[in-house]
C-alpha cells in the first residue's frame, strides 16, 4: 500500500515540473572514518546518502454533497472546496504514510435547496486522521462547523463528523440550532506535494 | 467505457503536482579544494585530499612524504567562515623513517546544513603544522562548496 501511495504522488503528475528546494541539501555523511581505500588520488571522493525528506502535502478538494436536516426533511445540496494539509517525514522520498494525521480547513461554497433561497453555506476545520482499512484508504475528521449568518441571531456553531473512503464522503453535523444534519457525495483530493531534505 | 467519476477523478489526479522537490544525490553539493593543496617544509611534503562532504563537515586527508628521517605533526586545525572559526582535531606527531609515507584523517564538524542555507559557501581550512624542531606553521587551504 505504501507504494501505492507513493504511485499516487508520481501520477499527480508534473514531477518533471518540479522546482528543485535546496534548503538543507547536503547529503549524510559518516566523518568518523576514512576514507576505505586511500591511496592519494586526488579526485577519490567518498558519496554522502540521502538524508530523507520532509513533505506538506496539500490535497484540494472539491466536494459535491447531498443532504438533509439543514431545512428540516427538505433534500439540500452543497457544492464545496476544502484544503487538507499533511506532513510527512521519511528516510526515502516517499510522499504520504498510510497512516497518518492531517488539518483540513473549508466551506461549502453555497446550501441550495428547493424552493429555499440559496445560503451561504458552513465553514470548518477538521483534525483528521488517516488509516487502511484492508489496503483501501480511509478518512475521519472531526471538527467545529460554522454557518455564518446574517447576525449573531441567525449565526449557527456546531460540530461536524466526516469520513471519506477514496472519493466517496459522508458527513455529519450537529448544529446548536438547527440540530442534526446528514449528507452524503463525491469530493476529489487534489494533491500538491512540498518536499525537501531533512 | 470508464464512467465520468473515473475519468473525472484521473483528471483531477494529473492535475495535481509535485511542486517542490529535493535534489538527487548526484546533485547535491560538496565541498572542493579551489586548487591542489600542498604543503612543502623541510624534510617533509604534504598533500590535502577532500574524500568525504556532508551536514556534519568535511573529512580531510593528508598525504605526508618524508625525505629524510623526519617528525610531522598538525597541532591544530580549523575552518573558518569570515568570522567563524569550527575548530577541528590534532594530529600526530606522526614519526616518518627514511622516505616515507602515511595518510592523515581529520574530520572537520561543523553545521554544514545552516552554512549551505545561508549561502556561505566559501571557507579556508587552516592546519597549523609543526615538521620536525622548525616553529609551527599555517598552512591554509581555501575551499569552496557547490
Amino acid at each position: 500500500m505504501r507504494r501505492a501511495l507513493i504511485l499516487l504522488g508520481a501520477l499527480a503528475g508534473c514531477t518533471q515540473y518540479a522546482k528543485t528546494s535546496w534548503h538543507n541539501a547536503p547529503p549524510v555523511t559518516n566523518l568518523d572514518e576514512p576514507h576505505p581505500h586511500e591511496n592519494g588520488e586526488p579526485t577519490a571522493f567518498v558519496p554522502g546518502t540521502e538524508p530523507g525528506t520532509q513533505t506538506l502535502a496539500v490535497f484540494a478538494t472539491p466536494s459535491l454533497l447531498f443532504g438533509s436536516g439543514r431545512y428540516g426533511d427538505v433534500l439540500h445540496v452543497e457544492p464545496g472546496i476544502a484544503f487538507r494539509f499533511e506532513r510527512n517525514t521519511d528516510d526515502a522520498r516517499g510522499y504520504l504514510k498510510p497512516r497518518a494525521f492531517a488539518i483540513t480547513v473549508g466551506t461549502g461554497i453555497a446550501t441550495a435547496a428547493d424552493n429555499r433561497p440559496t445560503t451561504p453555506s458552513a465553514v470548518f476545520a477538521q483534525l483528521d486522521y488517516r488509516f487502511l482499512a484492508v489496503v483501501i484508504p480511509m478518512d475521519i475528521g472531526l471538527g467545529p462547523v460554522l454557518y455564518p449568518g446574517a447576525d449573531k441571531f441567525s449565526t449557527d456553531l456546531g460540530v461536524q463528523l466526516d469520513f471519506k473512503l477514496t472519493i466517496l464522503e459522508i458527513r455529519a453535523r450537529y448544529m446548536a440550532d438547527t440540530g442534526f444534519e446528514i449528507s452524503a457525495g463525491y469530493s476529489i483530493p487534489i494533491p500538491f506535494f512540498f518536499q525537501r531534505s531533512r | 467505457m470508464r464512467s465520468p467519476i473515473v475519468r473525472a477523478l484521473v483528471l483531477a489526479l494529473l492535475g495535481g503536482c509535485v511542486v517542490t522537490r529535493p535534489p538527487n544525490l548526484a546533485e547535491r553539493p560538496r565541498w572542493s579544494l579551489r586548487a591542489p593543496a600542498h604543503h612543502a617544509e623541510g624534510c617533509a611534503l604534504a598533500d590535502a585530499f577532500i574524500r568525504k562532504s556532508g551536514k556534519t563537515g568535511i573529512g580531510l586527508s593528508v598525504r605526508v612524504r618524508s625525505t629524510t628521517d623526519c617528525t610531522f605533526t598538525i597541532t591544530a586545525s580549523r575552518i573558518v567562515f569570515g568570522k567563524r572559526t569550527f575548530p577541528a582535531g590534532a594530529v600526530g606527531p606522526i614519526a616518518l623513517p627514511g622516505r616515507s609515507q602515511v595518510y592523515a584523517w581529520i574530520p572537520i564538524r561543523f553545521d554544514n546544513d545552516a552554512m549551505w542555507n545561508d549561502d556561505r559557501n566559501d571557507a579556508t581550512i587552516e592546519l597549523d603544522v609543526a615538521v620536525a624542531a622548525t616553529p609551527t606553521t599555517t598552512w591554509t587551504i581555501p575551499v569552496h562548496q557547490r
